[in-house]
């Protein structure tokens, strides 16, 4: 055929290959044919050739190494539930999808192997759901997803959750030469199990890597960190990459005792100094109980006047954002570093007094603020505790309208105990008329789930009270509790919260999404309930 | 019923009304849904409030929505409906707007058939009507014959000239070419000419293509002109090749009938310069022959309604007269469609699929693909991340490629029963019965 073609190209003008077509499997017919022109045997070989070759055709031999799937170990789930994941696999509700497979996974029944793909998809799309995908593949999805490159990431969260999983032999050797994330990975590994091991590794390359890399090793001292750790940290506070010295910075205030803390300590305790209560005098003791309220010492306050070279490297950025002093600011960032803790004991008085006594000071909010960073560093149960305390106090909040929400009220909510934050909650959100009263809404995430009925209850009178405001804003946060209160809502209240809503506002727009809002809670619910009724566990 | 979600998807025109019927398969967004032996319906509240039906006889929807797409999303909800759950669709006192249109369709179906069967019957002809028809019959003749003429020393043009010179060619130099032969009514050479005029730098071996497309012109131009020498069917299938088609009722008139309960394996929408195309592949479990239920319609126009994949029907074929016979009508039909229990009666080695073809090819060259149904088959994946299917003896041939994962998850790599389409290069998955069920893959080539 190749030189028909040939010969096809150059036309039969230019050649003379008559001899060519005899042979050519079927040439010698066409050669025979009379009466045809050069050009037209050779279209009448080439075609003839072509059905020739195709009612001829030879099977190929392509070798292939497949193994059929090994069988399953569960049952599959009911008709009723696959039905409700084909419709959840082609949403966006991965919290709901979540919760159906985790139910999955303790009834312990799988997917049926037609949504196998859709669901592997979702996973492919969602990283949020492939840990609870995994149990619910069984052997069927496991397999399936070995054959196809884009759901490779099966293999590796089936690895990252295997916690017995063991170092592997050959890690020093991926460790030179792997991918940037094979390395980080086995460098996490081998932190976990051996963290002098891997600071020694990573001491050894540090000066070849980049930046990014830097700081993505330099985050693995965040597992297993220790004292141990101090004098590396403390050097790559020289490093050339700010970010990196930034996260140095937050790993060398968790360690306790670390060279920077008391170098941090020494700074603060010239800047801070603390007056206990005066217990004696009868006027103040009158004056108290008249008030009803604790005594509350004096903080004296020197803010920075000159940092020499090393405070300045210490804190990693001495150059202050728009609006706050340069003094306050080189306050705020060395008391972030020093563990509050340091100042109950220094001082002798509780979290709750030094922070009463920081809240009537001149410098009280730049002390509020670097404490707050400090507890959220050392992790600061007490202190995260007493600053809620304070900013949940009907007072504060008074005083305090454009600070509903800040990075520093947010970060420390996961350190409070929930019975802690559903008290707070449930303080202030009758109250919840007022934008300002809003600072719960920092909180409740934080309330764990299901929420206890007299709870949930008092959330939806509330909400159904707020649908009803008569308001000209463009846009309510409350709404935006909905999406929590869909998944954490108990089942016995299931039935109160689908009762119909009453929706009232004087903005045609923030009625449409208050209405809109409530529609989705309701379908979600409906859904929620399904899973629920339908997946005994 | 034994409908199942799989058989109505593949109804679905693409996959967007797919994707927005399931949406609407939900029976607490419907109102009024129910059944009696004959239909289901209900009516959905979307722009405005529709009236969905649908028989149960051959599941054609009827929607008063504007929608041109057939079915449209609102029937396909139906359909999913009535497939998950067939008690949200109770047994109800039929609405007059059901029967009316249950009545419509009978009396076209009735009509239909009295027209096959007058035309069967064969209404005398007068002297004077064959006389006239023989007349236009050889006006044509000379025109074809004309036409073939202009393509021979086109044809032999181009090749003395060189292959490497039409490359460059615009596309009018195909274009008029190929009107010159629709203008002497030999269409089908003239779409064969249009499809050659994308062939010049397309892929690689396009020479070699171009110059196979062109050899098989040639090869249906030199046998037309020595059509009295042929065997008679083989003359309709020539015929038929340059353009000449045959009206439904002649078809009727002349072609074979066939009884049989035929499965319908296999469903697929191409397009083709504006003329869509749906393909029907049937098998007959009893007589094992194949055959293809072929309409065309133009621009956004409806098909016809045809049995879904996954179902059987107890039914007359009639046969294109052909050497090898395989496109066919839908004739009278006896009892309702019901889905079929098994797919047996298919090819138990990818040897013996093409063996078939040659044997096929050799009553008709020109034969452009087989439908097969193969037993006992395992649908595997190469090393090299393609699909292929595998007989029991490891014999293997590569499918085209598609997304084939929802059949993999259900057949496990178990060995299994596939339906394909073989064009003389590659396989085509056309659908697979897993599990006592039958799975179409959705194709369309639009």
């Amino acid at each position: 055929m190749d030189r028909l073609v040939e010969l096809a190209l150059k036309g039969t003008n230019r050649t003379d290959e008559q001899g060519l077509l005899n042979e050519q499997p079927v040439g010698a017919l066409v050669t025979q044919t009379p009466a045809t022109t050069p050009a037209k045997q050779l279209l009448l070989a080439a075609g003839g050739y072509a059905i020739y070759r195709q009612a001829g055709q030879q099977l190929p031999s392509i070798a292939s190494s497949f193994t059929t799937a090994p069988e399953d170990e569960m049952p599959p789930c009911s008709p009723n539930i696959a039905r409700l994941l084909d419709e959840l696999f082609s949403g966006d509700k991965g919290a709901l999808v979540i919760l159906a497979l985790s139910r999955l996974a303790r009834a312990g029944q799988r997917l049926p192997h037609h949504l196998l793909p859709q669901a592997l998809e979702y996973g492919t799309q969602y990283h949020a759901v492939r840990e609870g995908l995994l149990p619910t593949l069984d052997q069927r999805g496991r397999w399936l997803a070995r054959m196809n490159h884009s759901w490779r990431w099966i293999e590796e969260t089936a690895a990252a959750l295997d916690t017995t999983s063991e170092i592997p032999v050959n890690a020093e050797e991926q460790w030179q030469a792997g991918q940037p994330y094979e390395r980080v990975y086995i460098l996490r590994q081998v932190r976990t199990a051996d963290p002098d091991k891997a600071r020694a590794w990573v001491e050894a390359t540090w000066k070849t890597e980049k930046a990014d890399f830097r700081l993505q090793m330099l985050k693995t001292f965040a597992s297993q960190l220790s004292i141990e750790d101090d004098p590396f940290l403390d050097a790559t506070l020289d490093d050339r990459s700010q970010a990196v010295r930034q996260e140095a910075i937050t790993l060398l205030s968790r360690i306790p005792n670390s060279a920077l803390q008391q170098r941090m300590q020494e700074r603060a305790n010239q800047l801070l100094h603390y007056l206990p209560p005066q217990q004696t005098g009868l006027l103040q003791k009158l004056a108290r109980t008249a008030t009803k309220q604790a005594p509350i010492g004096t903080l004296q306050v020197t803010l920075p006047e000159n940092l020499d070279r090393q405070w300045k490297r210490d804190l990693v950025d001495s150059k202050p954002p728009k609006g706050i002093g340069e003094r306050a600011w080189w306050l705020e960032r060395t008391l972030a570093c020093v563990a509050p803790s340091h100042w109950s004991t220094q001082f002798a008085a509780t979290p709750a007094e030094l922070i009463a006594a920081a809240s009537g000071h001149e410098w009280g909010s730049t002390l509020l603020k670097g404490w707050a960073q400090a507890a959220t560093i050392a992790a600061d149960i007490q202190w995260a505790s007493a600053l809620w305390q304070f900013w949940s106090k009907p007072e504060y909040i008074k005083e305090n309208h454009e600070n509903v929400y800040s990075s520093e009220k947010s970060a420390l909510v996961s350190l409070l105990p929930p019975a802690e934050c559903e008290a707070i909650v449930s303080r202030l959100i009758g109250n919840s008329l007022k934008e300002e009263y809003l600072v719960w809404m920092n909180l409740i995430d934080q309330i764990p789930t299901p929420w206890n009925e007299q709870f949930g209850q008092q959330y939806l009178e509330a909400t159904r009270k707020r649908a009803t405001i008569r308001t000209k804003e463009y846009f309510d946060p409350w709404i935006d509790t909905l999406e929590r209160a869909v998944y954490a809502l108990p089942p016995t209240l299931f039935a109160e919260a689908r009762k119909p809503w009453e929706v009232k506002n004087k903005s045609v727009w923030l009625t449409n999404k208050w209405e809109d809002a409530i529609k989705e809670f309701i379908s979600t619910l409906e859904k929620r309930q399904q899973i629920m009724e339908e997946i005994p566990v | 019923m034994e409908l199942t979600a799989d058989q109505v998807m593949a109804l679905a025109p693409d996959s967007s009304s797919a994707a927005a019927g399931k949406k609407l398969a939900k029976p607490k967004d419907w109102q009024g849904l129910g059944r009696d032996s004959a239909a289901i319906w209900g009516e959905f509240q979307g722009s405005a409030r529709y009236q969905v039906r649908a028989a149960l006889s051959d599941l054609t929807v009827k929607c008063s929505c504007p929608s041109r797409k057939f079915p449209c999303k609102h029937g396909i909800g139906l359909l999913l409906i009535a497939a998950t759950d067939f008690s949200a669709v109770p047994e109800a006192t039929t609405p007059d707007w059901v029967t009316d249109w249950l009545q419509r369709r009978e009396a076209t179906a009735e009509r239909r058939e009295a027209k096959a069967h007058a035309s069967v019957e064969g209404t005398a002809v007068t002297p004077d009507q064959a006389k006239r028809a023989a007349a236009t019959t050889k006006r044509r003749l000379k025109r074809v014959e004309v036409g073939i003429e202009g393509i021979d020393l086109w044809l032999d043009d181009i090749v003395r000239g060189g292959l490497a010179q039409v490359s460059t060619q615009a596309n009018s130099f195909w274009e008029n070419q190929a009107a010159r032969l629709t203008d002497a009514q030999a269409p089908g050479l003239a779409n064969r000419v249009r499809q050659m005029a994308d062939i010049p730098n397309a892929s690689d071996n396009w020479p070699e293509q171009l110059l196979v497309e062109m050899g098989e012109v040639s090869l249906l131009t030199h046998a037309f002109r020595r059509i009295d020498e042929l065997d008679p069917l083989l003359q309709e299938d020539l015929r038929s090749a340059i353009g000449w088609t045959l009206t439904q009722e002649e078809v009727m008139a002349r072609g074979e009938k066939v009884r049989d309960q035929w499965r319908v394996i296999g469903r697929k929408l191409t397009l083709e310069d504006r003329l869509r195309a749906e393909w029907t592949w049937l098998h007959g479990a009893t007589t094992g022959r194949y055959a293809l239920l072929l309409q065309f319609a133009h621009g956004a126009a409806a098909f016809a309604p045809t049995l879904p994949p996954g179902r059987m029907i107890d039914a007359d074929l009639v046969f294109w007269p052909s050497a090898y016979p395989q496109r066919a009508l839908l004739g009278q039909q006896y009892g309702e469609a019901r889905a079929f229990p098994e797919l047996a009666g298919g090819d138990h080695s990818l040897a013996a699929m093409l063996d078939r073809n040659t044997e096929a090819m050799s009553r008709l060259p020109w034969l452009a693909q087989i439908p097969a149904i193969l037993n006992d088959m395992s649908l595997i994946i190469a090393d090299d991340r393609s699909w292929l299917i595998r007989d029991s003896t490891g014999a293997t041939l590569r499918i085209r490629n598609g997304d084939h994962w929802q059949i993999m998850a259900l057949a496990g790599g178990y060995p299994g029963d596939y339906v394909v389409e073989w064009d003389n290069q590659q396989l085509t998955l056309v659908g697979a019965f897993v599990h006592k069920k039958f799975y179409p893959v959705s194709r369309s080539d639009e």
